[in-house]
């Protein structure tokens, strides 16, 4: 497994800028990864089993028939368990709890799968929803596996009401760096907000599942990604000179993740940020913004060293300049890809205020706001956002983005578009981006 | 083995300094100064052309210098020099930093100026904004940008034409209205793309020229903004 990281911005700033922006784009490339040198894998699957799944009973059919289907497909050596989750958790496979055995995980072979797809089979929906509990137990059962690659799969239909909010805070603390966990939303009657907590803390990806028949599907799906990750815990190191602040680091793409708030400091000038598990054919793609101490017109120097760090590590670097110079024709250019991830992180804060102004009757604030991220959705060919987006608005011109709010819009649509509003696209190699200079509008000539 | 960077630190890493990220080793003269070092900074060798009125680095083709507003013609300064409009730091939505000139701008959308663009050379991508509000921006420094507001390349114009209802004519550096020891304004265009029309003349103003502007006149950008402007109060 290899890694490689590339830097992409324009260096040169105009002699009284301080603000460093570069956006690097880490590759991972199976190189001679081979079983034998990669790590285990351990995947707990966490589904809801509260009394509303039964409501309609075919939220905890879909349930049971894709954990089943799941399970009964791990491949031989995966460690895993099944998680019962109401207003306690219970781990329902291996059944420890019936031999008092503290909570574990268990290789998958022929007879434990069985047994597994046995009992996804009876689980029953009864009881609350105590999301803080599923995680703790989730870390109980991970235990015994520091080394392994783990993650988990959370499912839950509803919102976190039968413990305070703060108990699923402190669970969160308590599981962050221990595995991380991905969320699903299943229906409309869950929290958004909550299930983001949950994936932006614990490394993992927030979804919904509008109709329980999708169900299969997305298990399979996470199984599958599970099963890819091939090199554990995978950090970003940055480094910054003396004097200056690392304003923010973000993950943008595949999704918006802002990872500013997550540093573990390694020495005063450096930082260790968590990107958690990788495959071995993935690529991401992260914005840096540095301030510096303002140079002088001729000055160069390192604004950021951004290593790629695995295990203790370094695998990989890029380098992040600044380049001093009243040169206008330098500084007046930007990078693209600078460019076009400000505006994807703009599009998915305009839906979200978006979203929110429409939440309190400020439809005013809600059309400018939709009419916004349509607008840069539309220019930055993210396709999958403008489809979510046609959903809550009439588009009348994407171009200056002239929406009007949809009347009756359906919960699940509107979920859909919160939940997905993280999600980017890459730059596009179109030949013109109308970013500067301006779209040639019909105009007298120049 | 540890290296000696240009500031003094000593540095694990040889390409660039570890503590204050200066290139080591470079061959080009590199008069840093990081706040974090007390150095001595060298002289770059050659002298680049400065305001005589400020210091402030220039470039040989502009007019008026861009820290100090001096206009390096007449050598005279703006009437009030404003405490340098920092396009860095002056945001958009940020409260204006200058005094009042008593003059406003007023930015409208312009049916019948996009209509006859439209004559000119017909575009259907771009649509005329039918809820286009007329603003009012007071001029609040002696010189104003005009354009388009970007983050990203910390562009913040204080007649922004990016907002609602966006003109997508209009280049991110459009033009700049400056104030004249006079007190009265001119524009000047920055080689926009769509140029700057002024009182409805055939032709754009020629980039980097400053042109007279008296109360009530107007001047038309992009796809269909009027920019008039007007003297609201008797602001020295």
């Amino acid at each position: 497994m290899n890694f490689s990281a590339s830097t992409y911005q324009n260096e040169f700033l105009p002699s009284d800028a301080t603000e460093v922006h570069a956006v690097v784009t880490v590759t991972a490339t199976n190189g001679e990864a081979t079983a034998a040198t990669s790590p285990e894998k351990a995947v707990v699957l966490i589904v809801d089993t509260s009394g509303s799944m039964g409501q309609p009973s075919t939220k905890i059919r879909a349930a049971r028939q894709a954990l089943a289907a799941s399970v009964e497909e791990l491949p031989d050596g995966t460690w895993f368990a099944v998680i019962s989750g109401s207003h306690e958790a219970m781990c329902v496979y291996p059944p420890t709890y019936a031999t008092g055995e503290p909570p574990s995980l268990v290789r998958a072979d022929a007879m434990s799968r069985a047994e597994a797809g046995a009992v996804a089979r009876q689980l029953r929906p009864e009881g609350g929803t105590a999301i803080g509990t599923w995680l703790d137990m989730a870390r109980d059962v991970f235990a015994g596996h520091p080394e392994a690659i783990k993650l988990a799969y959370l499912l839950t239909d509803g919102r976190n009401e039968s413990e305070p909010h703060r108990n699923l805070e402190a669970a969160l603390q308590r599981c962050t760096g221990v595995f991380q966990c991905d969320a699903r939303g299943v229906g409309s009657d869950w929290n958004v907000s909550e299930l983001r907590l949950i994936t932006s803390t614990l490394l993992g990806e927030v979804d919904i599942i509008a109709d329980p028949d999708e169900m299969d599907d997305d298990f399979r799906a996470f199984l599958e990604r599970a099963l890819g990750k091939a090199v554990a815990d995978v950090r970003l190191r940055i480094w910054a000179p003396q004097g200056s602040t690392i304003k923010f680091v973000r993950q943008v793409a595949p999704t918006i993740d802002d990872l500013t708030a997550k540093a573990t400091p390694v020495n005063p000038l450096t930082g260790d940020f968590p990107t958690g598990a990788w495959a071995g054919d993935e690529s991401r793609d992260y914005h840096v913004c540095v301030n510096v101490p303002v140079g002088k017109v001729g000055d160069e120097k390192l604004a950021a060293r951004v290593s790629l760090v695995v295990g203790d590590q370094p695998v990989s670097q890029a380098l992040v300049k600044a380049i001093w110079t009243d040169d206008h024709a330098l500084t007046a250019r930007i990078s693209p890809q600078v460019a076009h991830y400000t505006g994807q992180a703009e599009l998915a804060s305009a839906i979200h205020e978006g979203l929110e102004a429409r939440k309190q009757g400020d439809n005013d604030t809600a059309t400018v706001r939709l009419g916004r991220a349509v607008q840069l959705a539309h220019e930055s060919g993210n396709e999958g956002t403008v489809k979510l987006l046609q959903k809550v608005v009439e588009v009348d011109d994407p171009a200056t983005g002239t929406v009007r709010l949809k009347r009756g819009v359906a919960a699940v649509d509107e979920m859909a578009l919160d939940t997905r509003s993280t999600r980017t696209v890459r730059v596009t190699a179109k030949p013109a981006a109308p970013a500067d200079p301006a779209t040639p509008a019909p105009g007298p000539e120049a | 083995m540890p290296v000696t960077c240009p500031n003094g630190h000593q540095s694990e890493s040889t390409d660039y300094c570890d503590t204050c990220g200066a290139v080591i080793g470079g061959a080009a003269p590199d008069p840093t100064t990081g706040p974090a070092a007390g150095d001595t900074a060298k002289v770059p060798a050659v002298a680049a052309p400065t305001c005589p009125n400020c210091g402030a680095p220039r470039e040989p083709d502009e007019a008026f210098c861009e820290v100090c507003g001096l206009d390096f013609a007449t050598g005279q300064l703006p009437v009030a020099p404003a405490g340098g409009p920092d396009p860095a730091a002056a945001g958009a939505a940020a409260p204006p930093t200058g005094e009042d000139t008593g003059w406003v701008a007023v930015v409208s959308a312009d049916h019948a100026y996009f209509e006859s663009n439209q004559a000119e050379s017909p575009d259907a991508s771009v649509t005329f904004p039918t809820d286009a509000a007329v603003r009012e921006v007071p001029l609040m420094s002696s010189e104003i940008q005009i354009g388009r507001r970007s983050d990203s390349k910390g562009i913040f114009p204080e007649i922004d034409l990016s907002e609602p209802p966006s003109d997508p004519g209009v280049s991110r550096r459009h033009a700049a209205l400056r104030r004249q020891p006079d007190g009265e304004w001119v524009v000047v265009d920055h080689g926009s793309t769509n140029g700057t029309v002024v009182r409805s003349a055939v032709s754009a103003i020629k980039p980097g020229d400053a042109v007279r502007l008296h109360d009530g006149d107007h001047l038309h950008v992009g796809a269909w903004t009027r920019i008039t402007l007007r003297k609201v109060g008797t602001a020295t």
